[in-house]
């Protein structure tokens, strides 16, 4: 009994015990695990605000890019909106003349961007002649010809779509 | 010498500081971008608030406008053809106009372009309304029609001069 | 009692676990922050959009002085209107008079959107994210129909 009281790691030896040392690596240990959980939180933390911050900067430039078209083109017959030839889906055309030719502005959706062409009036919009406004996953708009109202959806998976309302004042 | 002031000790304390400076460094990243957002979706609503200030000067000109057409058709109720003689007299000097005659009836266009100015920057709206030769059934939103209610600003341009002094104090 | 050899002190591992511990706090505290300025962008850009829709609503009503001068829309937190309820988050209130005596066809309308709970260690109850004034025509003033 006294051998073992003798043997065990409460004696210390050359002036430190064992269960000091043990005492410390478990400290260590448990600062390790947190700074690395610490650590990887914090980047986890600034990459989602990240990613968060670059998708609703895309919407607020989307919404806001066709709401400001339409007022600085609310001119009788300048605005319609329309399925455009590629894809079928409703775009918004607004119509101007430019030293004594008819051009047509769309702005349609295609392959993941918000897209702007400017084109003579009888020619239709392709990519290739098409500007990139912002990066967003789906493009929606309607024009009820009664009240003279666009609505437009945009939206972005994993956030809230951006509903845009804007009324043709001119008839 | 300079064994004497190696240590060991407080190593684990100048990992931490070193650990939690690049992590300071994150959070204070994040805090300037989200800030820079927050502010970047004010200034879109400020832009909101500034067309809708511009439009509610609009629907105060419109009104007035439509009030005057009121009044020349209950003056011209006998004599529709003095329509837009009165009309011309009702609506003053500052308002400017056009009479246009037409080979089938006259019409007017009345114009107005109301600014914004803020920080020596301008926003106008330009408004266009296009006056018809009334009927005896015609309502006033038949008479009045909206032809233009366009939004515009000036082109954002850097101010990349620098005046040189010339040499005379 | 110090035995020259090299290594980790007991009281070192304390004083650099306790400072980190500390110090974590205070980052935690400014990713919080940067959450809370991101969400308020988000409910700024929300807010002018749906008071957007509200100001052209009004806008194509045939009679809005036949509205209730003062009203509130409802908003769960996805923003889609609802009635009051546990999820309602947003809320906005809106007051509408005639513009004068002399402009009785013109009607001013106040709007107002606000978020009815607090953001995260916030203390602001009903928090102002957007507000407008903006100036309606009652059509049915020219007594007819738009």
């Amino acid at each position: 009994m006294k051998e073992v009281l003798n043997n065990s790691i409460l004696k210390p030896k050359n002036g430190r015990a064992m269960i000091e040392t043990l005492s410390v690596m478990l400290l260590l240990i448990l600062l390790g695990t947190g700074c690395f959980s610490l650590s990887l939180s914090s980047f986890g933390a600034y990459k989602r605000l990240n990613d968060a911050r670059e998708k609703s900067t895309e919407l607020r430039i989307a919404s806001s890019f066709i709401v400001t078209k339409i007022r600085q083109n609310d001119v009788a017959g300048s605005i319609d909106v329309k399925p455009e030839p590629i894809t079928g889906k409703n775009a918004l055309v607004i119509y101007e003349h430019i030293d004594g030719e008819s051009y047509a502005t769309w702005i349609y959706y295609s392959a993941g961007y918000l897209m702007e062409a400017l084109v003579l009036e009888h020619e239709e919009p392709s990519p290739d002649v098409s500007q990139q406004i912002a990066k967003v996953d789906d493009f929606n708009i309607e024009y009820d010809r009664d009240v003279q109202r666009i609505s437009t959806s945009i939206s972005i998976d994993g956030l809230r779509p951006y509903n845009s309302t804007a009324t043709v004042r001119s008839k | 010498m300079i064994n004497k002031l190696k240590s060991e000790n407080g190593s684990s304390t100048i990992l931490i500081a070193l650990l939690l400076v690049t992590l300071v460094v994150f959070a204070l990243l994040s805090l300037t971008t989200s800030a820079s957002e927050l502010r970047l979706a004010q200034k879109n609503a400020y832009n909101n608030k500034t067309y809708y200030m511009l439009d509610s000067e609009g629907k105060r000109f419109l009104y007035e406008v439509k009030s005057k057409i009121k009044d020349a058709l209950i003056i011209s109720r006998d004599r529709p053809e003095l329509f837009f003689n009165n009309l011309d007299i009702l609506l003053g000097e500052k308002i400017i106009r056009s009479v246009n005659y037409g080979n089938d009836a006259t019409s007017m266009t009345i114009q107005r372009t109301i600014i914004f100015e803020e920080n020596s920057r301008r926003k106008y709206l330009e408004i266009k309304l296009l006056i018809s030769q009334p009927t005896a059934e015609s309502r006033i939103n038949d008479i009045c029609s909206v032809t233009e209610w366009r939004l515009w600003q000036e082109d954002f341009e850097f101010n990349n001069t620098i005046d040189l002094w010339e040499g005379i104090p | 009692m110090k035995s020259g050899k090299k290594g980790f002190t007991l009281i070192e591992m304390i004083i650099a676990v306790g400072i980190l511990a500390v110090l974590a706090v205070g980052i935690i505290r400014l990713f919080i922050a940067s959450e809370v300025r991101h969400e308020k962008a988000v409910d700024l850009d929300l807010a002018v959009l749906n008071t957007n829709a509200v100001i052209e609503e009004f806008q194509n009503l045939n009679n809005p002085s036949e509205f209730a001068s003062r009203f509130t829309i409802y908003f769960n937190d996805d923003w889609e209107r609802s009635n009051k309820d546990a999820n309602t988050l947003y809320a906005i209130y809106g007051d509408m008079v005639k513009l004068s005596d002399d402009q009785e066809g013109l009607l001013h309308l106040d709007l107002r959107t606000v978020r009815l709970k607090p953001y995260p260690f916030e203390k602001n109850e009903e928090y102002e994210i957007y507000k407008i004034s903006v100036i309606v025509e009652d059509m049915s003033y020219w007594g007819e129909d738009k």
